[in-house]
């Protein structure tokens, strides 16, 4: 068989990235940088060339949700970016393990993607049994953004 | 606290460019739709809403957004070669399986110090283990017991009054001074994550992850695409469990299951499974019962919708898949 293709998880098999410095040192946060060089419009076009689908069930592509969303000065409200780390789903721990492995990439992600919609507020919602992914993202909110 | 609402945490003061809140759910909280997570994000009951404080929101699942980054850095170019050209990237999978004898896993959910033993097991997983310190054989005998004295009859009425019973008696059983034997226990788990990492997604393989999730979700699966997921678990030497799961146990209510399928829903109120019974993965090794084994798309959980599907104690493994 051979070797495994990480994205998402890339890295964290060698280094501990829920470590700012870590992630830090594999290049993290510079996509943000880039992202926040770039317009919204130019950051929603790479999203929607890339064709990313929603993982969360339905697929829906997101490029196309975040060119949907009003931005702030056209609907004269604020607007937010809401992560859903519920993950109700029984049995299902996919997310958990992105949270407690790459959190900073997902906030990162997050950041990103308030930056596409000109949000300042990003609210991630976990769910209760999550204790040690709560603080894992509790500590790198606290670093990262 | 009430049911469905959120755990307010007050949020640090704002950074240059924006503020991240993190918002911790109640357990289980009845929740199937972005809008009424938007609601309890905002740390209050669930009711239709066009967005967070009725303004505009934009409402993702960890792995969409977690990808983002790696769009960006890569360039559209370099990610449109992963995976399939519909839907390039990465998709989570896992494969559920019956598991046996795990309620030696339950923990107390009122116990504090047990809890907070947890946490710090689950933060360094991998420490040193003392001599003869093997979780297998420290469970607590009376929980192994009970397991097996039931599994036998579980069709009768009888059988499953006994079951009942045994459960209750293994719940009873992790309190107290057996909170350090379940500890062990669920280390030996959680060691399971970093064996976990080791197995191998067939790049450049005949097989598409994808398209082997496609043909699952529409019980058209091949033994082709079971046999890439029976390599995946013979890669794991040990059970690997339902984190997910296991936590649930500290919680005292039961999580509801959240449809994202309509049609998967469907399919199973039919009773139907992805693999159609002719799974290759049913006789996967000599010391756990011949089962079939629902396939489950992490990405929807298209065929584990529904809390039947999942057995109450079961492992599973996640793979990420092109």
């Amino acid at each position: 068989m051979a070797d495994e293709l990480q994205i998402v998880l890339a890295g964290a098999d060698e280094r501990d990235l829920t470590k700012l410095a870590e992630y830090r040192a594999i290049g993290g946060y510079a996509t943000l940088e880039k992202a926040r060089g770039m317009s919204r419009e130019a950051v929603i076009e790479e999203i929607s060339s890339a064709s990313l689908r929603g993982r969360g069930g339905a697929g829906f592509p997101m490029g196309r949700k975040l060119s949907l969303v009003q931005p702030p000065e056209a609907a004269g409200k604020p607007t937010y970016v809401v992560a859903n780390a519920d993950e109700s789903e029984p049995g299902s721990f996919k997310d958990r393990e992105i949270m407690s492995r790459v959190p900073h990439r997902f906030i990162e992600g997050c950041l990103i993607a308030a930056h596409a919609i000109g949000s300042k507020h990003v609210f991630i919602y976990i769910r209760g049994e999550y204790l040690a992914e709560y603080e894992v993202a509790e500590g790198g909110r606290g670093r990262g953004a | 606290m009430t049911r469905g609402a959120a755990r307010r945490r007050d949020a640090r003061p704002p950074s240059r460019r924006g503020r991240v809140h993190l918002r911790r759910g109640d357990r289980a909280a009845r929740l199937a739709r972005g809008q009424a997570r938007a609601a309890a994000a905002a740390g209050r009951r669930s009711r239709r809403s066009p967005g967070l404080y009725a303004s505009p929101t934009l409402i993702n699942n960890v792995q969409t957004i977690a990808t983002v980054p790696i769009i960006l850095d890569l360039g559209v170019a370099e990610y449109a070669k992963i995976g399939p050209e519909s839907s390039p990237g990465t998709r989570r999978l896992l494969a559920v399986r019956q598991r046996r004898a795990a309620r030696e896993l339950r923990a107390p959910a009122r116990d504090d110090a047990a809890r907070a033993d947890l946490r710090r097991r689950r933060r360094d997983p991998g420490r040193p283990r003392a001599e003869g310190d093997h979780p297998r054989r420290l469970v607590g005998a009376g929980v192994h017991a009970a397991t097996r004295s039931t599994r036998r009859s579980t069709s009768t009425r009888s059988g499953r009054r006994a079951r009942s019973s045994a459960r209750r008696r293994s719940s009873s059983s992790t309190t107290g001074p057996a909170w350090s034997q379940l500890a062990l226990r669920v280390d030996e788990v959680l060691h399971a994550r970093v064996v976990r990492q080791v197995h191998a997604v067939p790049r450049g393989d005949s097989l598409d992850g994808a398209a082997c999730s496609r043909r699952s979700r529409t019980g058209r699966a091949e033994h082709a695409d079971l046999d890439l997921l029976r390599n995946v678990c013979d890669r794991v030497d040990r059970p690997v469990a339902v984190r997910a799961r296991r936590l649930r146990r500290l919680s005292r209510s039961r999580a509801t299951s959240t449809s994202t399928a309509p049609s998967s829903s469907a399919h199973i109120d039919e009773g139907g499974c992805p693999f159609g019974g002719e799974s290759s993965v049913e006789d996967h090794g000599p010391d756990r019962p011949a089962r079939h084994l629902p396939l489950a798309e992490g990405a929807g959980m298209s065929h584990v919708t529904s809390a039947r599907h999942v057995p109450e104690h079961c492992q599973a493994l996640a793979v990420e898949l092109r």
